[in-house]
């Protein structure tokens, strides 16, 4: 696949969220990355690390009276997202950029049947389309979430519906307008296990045949090696790792980074107790100076608590922001 | 004995702890100080009265100065048969706030037992709320009526009457907060641990239902007071050369255009005393809250 | 008190410390119009299973497979429609509420969401030492903030937080608060439903191995309940496989994990996303169609049948226990011959 001119790029973002006129909580600080055409990143990272802010950021949803961007653009087909008016703003979301959400049913109206809602999307950005040409699209795009009788979901409530049959509604939504971006927010979280792998493996398809890039926010470091051609890690509102999915498991450079994928019992683990990584995860109010983690980290030094560390490079295409990365690197 | 002994220790240790605490987040929040030290007066008003003025003063009457505005001998000015406002209002606290708090504090103490029975025992439930339909059909107004009428009218009767119509409405309020509060994991949790009965309603499902409750509660003070000066007026009430804010606010309204202030003096000491309650009861919902921050 | 009640009826020594016989849960669904169930929603039926002192039974299974319904019945959260709980050999269930108190105290739970299980206005140190006052197990004030505190930081946490509140720790610690509110019994036996699901995965691997310590101080026995299957995988010794309220596969951990008979095992296994490239090429994906059916009036025969790749007409009739291999038995008709 051709992985070449970015489609969207995040560039140098910060979000504050304002709390009262002296409190002000850094939810995501000083973080850059890239989309390209047709690649699924993954954002990857514990409670409060400020994934979905991100996401929430490329379309503006964060709440309007509280949140802040200090700094950063968000470069779209070349249009910042962060300064564009309110009417364009509008016209790209839902139709160039679409997002689906962890939880289906919330996310939905539950007064109006999967039809009308799907049929609104689309009439929204093409006034001029035909009711008969609407429906024709929408029963396409259910169908194509493998969903064996279009006609009998298009006229069902949201609620008669089961947790994986929801969310793939909300991908065939999601889709209907051919986005060129899409925003995943834990698609899969609120979903069993034999659910989550149909729902992957559809996302994945769909990718395929419509070359959607997607940017697919996670906790799970198992889905994420599933989906991503490339993973960010995040922890205390930064980026601390970003490289291709294979290389990031396989060699992993941050500590944090290390330290999750150690902390997963895999099948065949031996040991009596699992290894962990000491302490809790800091919440936005006791967010410690420097390298966020460096209160949690086993190889920290002084200089740690200072200032975040600048990226480095690892390998090509692998970065990492640890000021001793090269000293505690395992290679193999 | 022993075990009553055991769990008035219990129940008196965590009390003792959260009160401090409580008190500590209370006394944060200014606005719920200012209320609570407007009650305050009027409570020391309610309980001293008589060290302030003499009692007869309220049924004293001066024909010849009837209808005069305030001065300096009449502070609050004179009503339509010369007696002493200020000393009316005064007085008029002692009923007014009594009946309105008295009723509200009985109602809340009656309803919150009713709906934990409820809560507990499905068969007591199924009856009591049977009952309350019934009563409920009835409009409150009438049954208050009629319960005076058979009663007679005092202040101790106006408290009871009020009580026993609000009795159903707090019942079903307490009921439906408990209900969802049964439901919640904290309490199985608690019951897995071995608490159970009595100490479970009082340990855990009453404190995190009342408190929501307890914000309506204060409201309820008010609309008590007023009901009471309605029933006042019908004249089933406290009868009329006793003084009652509610009453004395009724009497006013005819001769509004040429003494406002026999409506004013009383009017104001109700919109206050309902003010410092209301400010009261958000600072103690905000209070009892843990988790709020101020 | 309860030691001796209990040892009276245990006659001989039992082979297990926790049998459940049969047991079944029916909730009823609709009712008509004068309250009487017409449909019930089969939460469990006739779960068996037994497990040794001192070991850990994982029961997997995807929602509304009866997981936590089990757990919830042997604690008596549930009363169950049918079937029998033991311990130590005793049947417990249908006991009145003061003969069950001692198995209140030995029996305990630590749930699944460490924010609502707390109430929300009691302190930390309150919460622990309730458990120690409703079982008399200290008799003084100080005793009790002693004990407290032992258990505090038995289970990592810090004994001078004893006086804040829930919410004011991080959903790690409220979990070990759980945690220490369950040991302050003395239990022998633990019901851990779902007790890291809600946890961030740095702080999983925490409680796992405070679990883990736990259990080999004080000799536990667990009842694991878990979506995760690496974590049960971690965790148990034995592991009980269920499907829409029946038991489908049961037997050594390791056993059924190197050797899985039914198909939904196999599926499920395969389905929980793997991240190492060793992982993942060792593994073959079996991707199940549909969803789980509904739990209200399931039809008689094998419940898996819709889903499963392998249904044959035989799976319309209800199918019986196989023997794979020692300790490891298995529900299915593949198995007949």
């Amino acid at each position: 696949m051709e992985h070449t001119e970015p489609l969207l790029s995040v560039e140098d973002l910060s979000v504050d969220f304002r709390v009262d006129r002296k409190t002000v909580l850094h939810a995501v600080r000083n973080i850059s990355f890239t989309v390209r055409r047709g690649e699924t990143v993954g954002l990857v990272g514990e409670s409060g690390c400020g994934k979905s802010v991100t996401c929430m950021s490329i379309l503006r949803l964060n709440p309007a009276r509280r949140t802040e961007y200090p700094t950063g653009r968000i470069l779209f087909d070349g249009q910042d997202l962060l300064t564009m008016p309110p009417k364009a703003l509008q016209a790209v979301r839902g139709s160039s950029i679409s997002m689906v959400f962890q939880e289906p049913m919330t996310a939905m109206n539950p007064l109006f049947t999967i039809g009308d809602q799907m049929m609104e999307a689309l009439r929204v950005h093409d006034r001029r389309m035909e009711k008969a040409e609407a429906r024709e699209l929408c029963l396409d795009a259910i169908a194509r979430v493998k969903i064996p009788n279009p006609q009998r979901i298009f006229d069902a409530y949201p609620f008669t519906l089961s947790g994986g049959m929801r969310q793939r509604i909300m991908i065939a939504m999601a889709m209907v307008t051919k986005p060129q971006l899409l925003l995943c927010d834990e698609p899969t979280t609120a979903l069993d296990v034999t659910i989550q792998a149909q729902v992957l493996d559809l996302m994945n398809q769909l990718k395929a045949e419509a070359g959607t890039a997607i940017v697919f926010i996670t906790h799970d470091l198992g889905v994420i090696s599933e989906m991503a051609d490339r993973v960010l890690i995040m922890y205390g509102g930064r980026i601390c790792e970003e490289a291709p999915a294979e290389e990031l498991f396989t060699h992993p450079r941050h500590p944090y980074t290390m330290g999750l994928i150690d902390s997963r019992p895999g099948p065949d683990y031996q040991g009596d107790r699992l290894k962990m990584i000491p302490g809790s995860v800091p919440t936005l109010r006791d967010m410690p100076p420097g390298c966020p983690f460096h209160n949690r980290c086993a190889h920290a030094s002084p200089a740690c608590s200072e200032a975040f560390p600048p990226f480095e490079a690892a390998a090509p295409d692998h970065s990492v922001a640890c000021c001793r990365w090269r000293e505690i690197s395992r290679n193999g | 004995m022993k075990r009553e002994k055991k769990l008035y220790e219990t129940l008196h240790n965590s009390r003792d702890s959260r009160l401090g605490d409580v008190a500590k987040r209370y006394i944060r929040n200014p606005a719920a100080v200012l209320g609570a030290v407007i009650f305050l007066v009027i409570v020391f008003v309610c309980l001293f009265a008589n060290f302030l003025i003499p009692e007869e003063m309220v049924t004293a009457y001066d024909t010849a100065a009837r209808l005069s505005p305030p001065s300096a001998e009449h502070w609050f000015g004179t009503d339509n048969v010369g007696r002493d406002l200020f000393a009316r209002v005064l007085y008029g606290a002692r009923t007014t706030v009594g009946i309105g708090v008295g009723a509200t504090l009985l109602s809340l103490v009656m309803g919150a037992a009713l709906a934990s029975v409820c809560a507990l025992f499905k068969r007591a439930d199924l009856l009591i709320m049977r009952v309350i339909d019934v009563v409920t059909c009835v409009p409150s107004i009438l049954l208050a009526l009629v319960l005076l009428a058979i009663l007679g009218g005092s202040v101790f009767n106006m408290v009871l009457t009020l009580t026993l119509v609000s009795i159903p409405t707090f019942t079903l309020r307490i009921r439906a907060v408990i209900l969802g509060v049964v439901e919640q994991d904290y309490i199985h949790a608690a019951r897995v641990t071995g608490t159970s009965g009595i100490r479970l309603v009082l340990r855990h499902i009453l404190p995190n239902a009342i408190d929501p409750i307890i914000v309506d509660a204060t409201m309820t003070i008010s609309s008590m007071m007023l009901s009471a000066a309605g029933l006042s007026f019908i004249g089933v009430g406290v009868a009329p050369p006793a003084p009652e804010w509610g009453a004395m606010l009724n009497y006013a309204q005819q001769f509004f255009q040429t003494a406002p202030y026999m409506a004013i003096f009383p009017g104001v000491a109700i919109a206050l005393t309902a003010l410092s309650i209301n400010l009261v009861g958000d600072g103690l919902r905000d209070a009892l809250d843990p988790k709020s921050i101020h | 008190m309860g030691e001796t009640t209990m040892k009276q009826h245990g006659g001989e020594a039992p082979q297990y410390f926790i049998e459940a016989r049969d047991l079944t849960m029916h909730f009823p669904a609709k009712t008509n119009g004068l309250g009487r169930p017409v449909s019930w929603i089969h939460g469990a039926d006739k779960v068996s299973f037994q497990v040794p002192k001192g070991r850990t039974l994982g029961v997997v299974g995807e929602s509304g497979c009866g997981k936590s319904t089990v757990g919830k019945m042997l604690l008596n959260i549930y009363r169950p429609t049918s079937g029998q709980v033991l311990y130590d050999g005793r049947d417990i269930t249908g006991l009145s509420p003061r003969e069950r108190r001692p198995y209140t105290k030995k029996m305990q739970l630590v749930w699944q969401d460490p924010y609502s299980s707390l109430d929300p206005r009691m302190r930390a140190g309150d919460i622990i030492g309730e458990g120690l006052e409703n079982f008399r197990l200290v008799s003084s004030r100080a005793e009790k903030q002693e004990r407290v505190a032992r258990l505090m930081a038995m289970c990592g946490l810090m004994p001078e937080q004893a006086g804040r509140y829930p919410h004011q720790f991080s959903g790690g610690q409220r979990q070990r608060i759980c945690i220490a509110r369950a040991l302050s019994t003395d239990p022998e036996f633990i019901v851990c439903d779902e007790a890291v699901s809600a946890l961030d995965v740095s702080i999983q691997a925490q409680i796992i191995n405070l679990l883990k310590d736990l259990q080999e101080q004080l000799s536990l026995t667990y009842l694991f309940i878990s979506h995760d299957l690496n974590i049960v995988h971690f965790i148990s010794d034995e592991i009980l496989v269920m499907y829409l309220g029946q038991v489908v596969e049961r037997g050594s951990m390791e056993k059924v994990y190197r050797n899985r008979a039914h198909p939904y095992t196999q599926a499920l296994f395969s389905a929980t996303p793997a991240f190492t490239a060793a992982e993942k090429a060792g593994k073959q994906r079996i991707i199940l169609e549909g969803d789980v059916p509904s739990p209200v009036d399931p039809p008689a025969g094998c419940r898996f049948r819709s889903r499963c790749p392998y249904a044959t007409k035989a799976c319309e009739d209800d199918p019986v226990w196989h023997t794979v291999e020692d300790d490891h038995q298995v529900r299915c008709h593949l198995f007949n011959h």
